[in-house]
């Protein structure tokens, strides 16, 4: 029987992680899809191990595009809901049910699972940054969302047969609201928790990246 | 004639060079070919008669023909790395569908047998 409900973890040199974010997220999915987004250790190798569907991408192109990668893989896999979850343990698998809830109930396409409905332990740094990033959106697109970056996700199948990304890098989270947005697809948010390490916080975007994510965006909106 | 003058001649010169041959290999078209020595000649005429810059300054409102030519190539140079960027955009984007593409292939691979029927590829839901 097809898979419902299939979990996709863009993953980029997580060995030594992968293999326990994958079995920690099994029990709540029908499969996991792991991008191996051109990592250069056994990335690859402990995810299938520990059960999940690999595809490995010849070379990095970002976040965003093995988040794609995944959705297609999915989609093909025949999923009708799919979630999506940073593969450095930062979300709990737990929570995927609660994620999910409101596509299964009808009420929604897209859902994002929002860190900051619940801010409290979430670095300062951080809080602003994702505060700004939902600003520019707004600006930029008109879109009002709670946490435009974060990776905990769920989508029904048809958002990802309808929305037409062109960008690859973290710009990409973006630009999924956006079409989500643009498409009119219905959003709802829930509350996550989100558990800061000081490696999960080596993976995410600087400030640097956050401009030129910016800047990519203001490319998508003029190109 | 002070060097200067050569050195930029030389230059362009070269400049002309490469886009005959780019246009030769069919590496761009005929009429973006001709665009571009169109422009490096306009070069190596205000190189040799610079006094001509005075007229496209008094045009433009500015005092100086040196001045007229800076503006003229800051403007020319941020259009053509906005071009630029735009083009490496574009290519990075076809990379990532190709990428994404011969990844997807391997859905069909034995190891992962494509319809998440695989008992290892099983989830617990």
């Amino acid at each position: 029987m097809a898979p419902r409900v299939v979990a996709v973890l863009p993953a980029f040199n997580e060995a030594g992680h992968v293999g326990k974010v994958v079995r920690a997220v099994r029990p709540y999915v029908d499969a996991v899809v792991v991008v191996d987004d051109g990592s250069r250790d056994t990335t690859s190798q402990e995810a299938r191990e520990a059960g999940a569907v690999v595809l490995r991408h010849l070379v990095n192109r970002g976040a965003g595009g093995s988040t794609m990668t995944g959705l297609k893989a999915a989609a093909r896999l025949g999923a009708e809901i799919v979630v999506t979850l940073d593969a450095d343990g930062q979300h709990l698998p737990e929570e995927i049910s609660r994620v999910i809830a409101p596509i299964e109930r009808g009420e929604a396409d897209f859902v994002i699972g929002s860190r900051l409905l619940q801010p409290k332990g979430m670095p300062r740094s951080r809080l602003l940054a994702n505060r700004v990033a939902d600003l520019c959106l707004r600006i930029l697109f008109g879109v009002q969302v709670c946490d435009s970056q974060s990776g905990f996700r769920a989508q029904s199948r048809l958002v990802i047969e309808n929305i037409d990304v062109r960008t690859s890098r973290f710009e990409t989270i973006s630009e999924i609201v956006v079409e989500v947005a643009r498409r009119k697809f219905r959003v709802a948010h829930v509350p996550i928790t989100v558990i800061y390490t000081e490696y999960s916080m080596s993976k995410g975007q600087n400030f640097w990246v956050g401009l030129q994510t910016l800047a990519r965006l203001v490319m998508r909106k003029v190109g | 004639m002070n060097p200067i003058q050569i050195a930029l001649t030389l230059f362009l010169g070269i400049a002309i060079t490469r886009v005959v041959s780019a246009i030769r290999v069919n590496q761009i078209s005929w009429r973006r070919g001709v665009l571009w020595i169109a422009l490096w000649l306009t070069g190596i005429f205000v190189v040799w008669f610079p006094d001509t810059t005075l007229v496209v300054a008094q045009i433009a409102g500015v005092k100086r023909g040196v001045d007229a030519v800076l503006y003229v190539s800051v403007a020319l140079m941020t259009y053509l790395i906005f071009r630029l960027y735009a083009a490496i955009e574009k290519q990075d984007q076809v990379i990532t569908r190709l990428v994404s593409e011969l990844a997807l292939r391997e859905l069909s691979a034995p190891t992962n047998r494509g319809d998440g029927s695989a008992p290892s590829a099983q989830g617990g839901r």
